[in-house]
């Protein structure tokens, strides 16, 4: 975990922040956009999500990851700009609203196809692991459920998503390899 | 198959799908806004502080109402006539009305800087409409932004009309910043006479400058430094100009011995009064360089390269289209 930990608060330095952001950019903004539905408006939600996240980093108790903490907020201003009405920062998360889908669906339309047919929590969970990188404990951080409940659903999911996917010659060649390695 | 091979699989779908195009990532604006500003929705509640506060401190004690780093925007010295006509050019962003002029009110000289060849290089800014485009869930303030231009005084810059001036030819623009940005940055270096931008007596004045400026929309800026490729450094003061600007400024000279290769500026860095670094732009200078190194690119003669930021991305102004006034005229 980045930040320092101090008598049971964690004390977060503007780098913590900055580095999180460096590395995680494209991550971040290509899952937001996959919520908020193109690039532009995904980018304005990143950078309030991360200015909120410095104004209110006191707030942070250390309890998960930064990451998830970030993007606790993030989700939030994501819906409010999906949904055009407020929802408060401070509010529970309702998992189901975030129905997230490829952004640009024809650049991989069997990908998007196989998304779309996943329940919205799973979705959300593959969309976190597989376009922000997260590690399932920050997964578990931003939606606010056990890092089991993250494994479970994204075990589920991958089986389903390789089963939609797996007539496609692409998918078939990327598998052959790796099973021959295994073996 | 084992789990992590199904998380290469997905993730080499999934890496297909990702967009890397732009928008960029702009950490310098999340600082700008997180630390450095106050957040939109407090800046009008601030400006009505801020103004109790210096109608206090004018009326009780005037010497105190403003560092040697700040000036009053509207007790600034007007502009010339030039100027006015360079601020004129600057139309509205897209959505307004075609030909409306940018410019709220006059430029007023907001610095000046004794350069190396004897001249004065003398800093107008003026307030703008607003040109951000703002994500619909931070709550509307109307605020506006700012443009800021460069002339070259051959003379007296208190002196009204006596200057012969850089940003005479009408290819000449001011550039512009916003609030939201940490960054703006212009930059001037050669012989801009022969790039078009002088007349007559200042192309002599002109032949070996290098000036940077620009602007930030961090009130807490109290420095520049120019850092080059050898280790060493230039630095100088900002100064914050108040409302309707409210935004802080700079303009330092780089010797000209910078120019040589392995002596080159390559970052500058914006610090607050305590020393602690704000923000800081390396692209600056490598654009500079690119264009400076490159005949098709810089534009203007050998050895010469200008640029202006424009960020808000106003439009050009026609001024022959009809009724097409200055917008303001000089009060000099």
């Amino acid at each position: 975990m980045r930040g320092q930990r101090t008598q049971g608060k964690v004390e977060l330095a503007l780098a913590d922040f900055e580095g999180l952001y460096r590395d995680n950019y494209f991550g971040f903004r290509n899952a937001l956009a996959a919520i908020t539905g193109d690039q532009q408006s995904a980018h304005d939600v990143l950078q309030e999500a991360f200015v909120r996240a410095i104004k209110q980093r006191k707030s942070f108790r250390g309890e998960g990851t930064l990451a998830g903490w970030v993007w606790r907020i993030a989700f939030r201003l994501a819906l409010r700009q999906k949904s055009r009405r407020q929802i408060s920062l401070d509010s529970d998360l309702d998992l189901s609203l975030l129905d997230l889908s490829l952004p640009e669906p024809d650049l991989q339309p069997d990908l998007a196809a196989a998304i779309r047919e996943l329940p919205p929590r799973q979705r959300l969970f593959v969309f976190l692991r597989y376009f922000a990188d997260l590690e399932y404990s920050d997964i578990a951080a931003a939606c606010d459920v056990s890092i089991g409940t993250v494994g479970a659903a994204l075990t589920t999911a991958r089986e389903a998503l390789l089963g939609s996917l797996s007539s496609d010659q692409t998918i078939c060649d990327s598998l052959q390899p790796i099973d021959a390695g295994s073996e | 198959m084992k789990v992590y091979e199904q998380d290469l699989i997905l993730s080499r779908e999934f890496q297909g799908a990702l967009d890397t195009g732009p928008p960029r990532p702009s950490w310098a604006e999340i600082e700008a806004r997180a630390v450095g500003l106050a957040p939109r929705w407090q800046r009008g509640r601030l400006h009505v502080v801020l103004a109790c506060a210096v109608v206090l401190l004018v009326v009780a004690i005037p010497a105190l109402a403003f560092t040697a780093h700040s000036v009053f925007f509207k007790s600034a010295p007007h502009p010339f006539q030039s100027a006015i006509d360079a601020f004129a050019r600057i139309g509205g962003p897209p959505g307004t009305p075609a030909n409306t002029p940018a410019v709220l009110s006059q430029p007023r000289r907001v610095l000046t800087l004794s350069l190396s060849s004897g001249a004065t290089a003398a800093l107008w800014v003026a307030p703008t409409v607003d040109s951000t485009v703002v994500p619909w869930f931070a709550p509307a303030t109307h605020h506006n932004d700012y443009c800021f231009l460069t002339q070259v005084v051959n003379g007296d810059p208190n002196a009204v009309g006596t200057g012969l001036a850089w940003g005479y030819g009408l290819s000449y623009s001011p550039g512009c910043g916003m609030h939201e940005r940490a960054l703006d940055i212009g930059y001037d270096v050669g012989n801009l006479a022969r790039m078009g931008y002088s007349s007559g007596s200042v192309s002599e004045l002109s032949s070996s400058t290098f000036l940077v400026m620009g602007g930030s929309g961090l009130r807490t800026a109290g420095a520049v430094e120019v850092r080059y490729e050898n280790g060493s450094s230039t630095k100088a003061p900002t100064v914050y100009v108040t409302s309707p600007v409210d935004a802080t400024f700079f303009m330092l000279e780089i010797p000209y011995v910078h120019i040589k290769r392995g002596l080159r500026p390559k970052e500058l860095i914006l610090r607050a009064r305590d020393g602690s670094i704000l923000a800081r732009d390396g692209e600056v200078f490598s654009r500079l360089w690119r264009s400076f190194d490159h005949p098709l690119l810089r534009g203007g003669g050998a050895g010469s390269a200008m640029d202006r930021p424009n960020s808000p991305r106003y439009r050009e102004r026609n001024l022959n289209y009809p009724g097409a006034g200055a917008g303001f005229s000089s009060a000099s």
